[in-house]
């Protein structure tokens, strides 16, 4: 990635065109006002119509799941048997209701919550395990790779989702949205470790980091103000798109009965997998948790494509 | 190139070694494959709980399970289920069943990419390009069993109402108890039609994340210095693109598929329960977890995960007839 900031030093070299302010310094008038790397990139990233449609639509999602109940304000706890599995569009029940008489919307807006959760708490373990083992990894090499990065090859000969299914169906106390949280965490940082090892075994060989050794800097300050900084692309896109893997693995693991499925446990994923049995009796439990669904991983995904093309604008054969 | 897989291949070993490890300590703790007889009524008596310890090797020293089993495997006995059929046997007959699901979802797949890949690549940012990369977007977001479930409603119950007979099957991998008396044709029309379906669902959730880095891996190649001089050489647009071009841009992609194709022989665990296809995955989940049977598990481990460390393997080797500047060392 070029930079355009060396405008400054190379214009108090220059002479000044006749005419200009004595003493003025840097002569702006044909130059490119100075960005810094992180300006550009968020500058590109706004200009982005991908990412910024798919902010757009997250940002309306989570204004549904979490401003939404304070209008609507119906409970999805609350059991209504006067209103059992009403079409949509019935009184007070916008998008209709369950078998037991509970309200789709609230158990929507619900369910959105839910996710969020459950996606915040997979990123609380798995990020800071991803990067300190990925870190440790790429940056000291030799033995503490080879044994980091055995343990990484061995856990992913397995199918992740297979792990996922093994641990929990030996934890039937963590199938609410905090636990399976917890397990995504345990076992989603895995292709992270990956990603930041092969980055810092690139980054770590570059001119700067051989000059901070020089100046003394501990190996504790070249990986966290030095390395990380620098391999930050990498980590945003994985964040953006681990978190639609999440999404999308909490759904399954529900469906196959290892998720979010305990009595009074709810969960976006866990409307989607009842609603498939309804598909054909009650379409309204079908469609709509499952668009929701499908909106937020869109939304998500969208978002990391765009941070991607910002970090990164070669692949896109048009100038940024 | 030999040496090469030969060391691959040892280094594997161990890994499967370690792997069946971890999962065997996993399951030994937590398995109780006595538990379906506790909530018996009367309940047995305490001499045939303790007779099925004795029996499945339970009572033993951890460690020795482990070899037990371990030096079965060696001699190519998987061990038996804890309803005393064969686990080889078994497993086998699994393995067919998924491999037929998934050999033409890959293939379908594969091409699909590769066709829309380029496509969108070649047309940038063209009505095309923006069509197929939404549709990829969607078909990325989509839970698959949503989706399969979204086939089956709709496409496969409105099809078979159009026809007046049963075009699609959406339950199983064959009519039930065909096997035992058809054969020839009538038995594997049968299957095709029950394949349909599965495979469409498996085929274009597969293809669409396939297609994304087809077409990114061909932006890459379209913009660099060699198709220009190929370009300057006086070939043609089309020949520049599929001769120069395409075979460059397949490296990444055959990575990706070859990675995809290992995880999938574990199990399209999600396609296999919704079609109710019994395949690999539905073997693990009803045989291995719900009956708490650590043999079925650990014989299920063992076959997909040789089937990781061998697409991997082959992913390495095709890389380098590919691009032949990759040597294996």
């Amino acid at each position: 990635m070029s930079s355009t900031q060396a405008a400054s030093t190379a214009g108090s070299v220059v002479p000044a065109e006749p005419g200009a302010p004595v003493g003025g310094g840097v002569d702006r008038e044909f130059g490119v006002r100075a960005r810094s790397q992180r300006q550009q990139i968020i500058r590109r990233f706004l200009h982005n119509k991908v990412g910024m449609s798919g902010l757009v639509l997250l940002a309306i999602m989570l204004l549904f799941g979490f401003v939404g109940p304070l209008i609507t304000g119906t409970d999805y706890a609350l059991q209504n048997r006067e209103a059992q599995s009403v079409p949509p569009g019935s009184d007070g029940y916008l998008l209709g209701s369950d078998a037991i008489g509970r309200d789709l919307l609230a158990g929507l807006m619900q369910g959105v919550q839910r996710t969020l959760l459950i996606v915040a708490v997979f990123m609380v373990i798995a990020l800071p395990l991803g990067l300190v083992i990925g870190a440790l990894a790429g940056y000291f090499g030799r033995w503490v790779d080879a044994t980091l990065m055995r343990l990484v090859d061995l856990v992913l000969t397995v199918p992740l989702l297979v792990v996922l299914i093994v641990v929990a169906s030996n934890f039937p106390e963590l199938r609410t949205p905090q636990g399976v949280g917890l397990i995504l965490g345990l076992f989603g940082w895995l292709d992270l470790a990956r990603i930041v090892r092969g980055q810092f075994l690139t980054l770590r060989e570059k001119e700067y980091v051989e000059a901070a050794h020089a100046l003394g800097a501990s190996d504790q300050r070249i990986i966290f103000r030095h390395l990380i900084p620098n391999a930050l692309g990498s980590i945003i896109v994985w964040v953006t798109l681990a978190a639609a893997t999440a999404i999308i693995l909490e759904a399954s693991l529900t469906y196959l009965g290892f998720g979010v499925n305990q009595a009074n446990a709810t969960s976006l994923g866990r409307l989607v997998s009842d609603g498939v049995q309804a598909a054909s009796t009650r379409p309204w439990l079908f469609y709509f948790p499952g668009g929701a669904l499908l909106l937020i991983v869109l939304a998500i995904n969208l978002i990391g494509d765009g941070i991607r093309d910002a970090f990164d604008p070669s692949q896109s054969r048009v100038r940024a | 190139m030999l040496f090469f897989a030969i060391r691959r291949l040892l280094g594997a070993v161990l890994v499967l070694v370690g792997s069946s490890f971890l999962v065997f300590a996993l399951c030994a703790a937590s398995f109780d494959p006595l538990s379906k007889y506790y909530t018996l009524q009367p309940r047995p008596p305490e001499s045939f709980f303790a007779n099925m310890r004795e029996e499945l090797g339970l009572n033993d020293n951890f460690f020795l399970r482990y070899w037990n089993w371990l030096s079965g495997v060696l001699t190519g006995d998987f061990g038996e289920t804890i309803n005393g059929t064969p686990v080889a046997d078994q497993l086998f007959a699994r393995l067919g069943v998924t491999s037929r699901l998934i050999a033409a979802a890959v293939i379908i797949a594969v091409i699909l990419a590769i066709i829309v890949g380029v496509i969108g690549a070649v047309r940038q940012y063209k009505p095309s390009d923006y069509t197929f990369t939404f549709l990829a977007y969607l078909l990325i977001a989509l839970p698959t069993f949503w989706f399969a479930a979204l086939l089956k409603e709709f496409i496969a119950v409105g099809l078979n109402d159009a026809f007046g007979r049963q075009v699609f099957f959406t339950l199983g991998e064959e009519t039930a108890a065909l096997g035992l008396y058809a054969d020839g044709w009538e038995l594997w029309s049968d299957r095709l039609a029950h394949l349909i379906l599965p495979t469409i669902s498996l085929a274009l959730l597969s293809f669409a994340a396939w297609s994304r880095f087809q077409r990114a891996a061909m932006l890459d190649v379209l913009g660099s210095d060699y198709m220009r001089l190929a370009r300057a050489k006086g070939l043609t647009y089309r020949r520049t693109v599929v001769k120069h071009g395409l075979r460059n841009a397949l490296i990444p992609l055959t990575t990706v598929v070859a990675l995809g194709i290992g995880t999938l022989f574990g199990g399209a665990i999600i396609t296999e329960q919704v079609f109710v296809w019994n395949g690999m995955g539905r073997y693990l989940l009803e045989d291995g977890i719900g009956d708490n049977d650590i043999n079925v598990v650990l014989g299920w481990l063992l076959v997909s995960a040789v089937f990781v460390v061998v697409f991997n393997l082959i992913a390495d080797l095709l890389y380098a007839v590919l691009d032949p500047r990759i040597r294996l060392s």
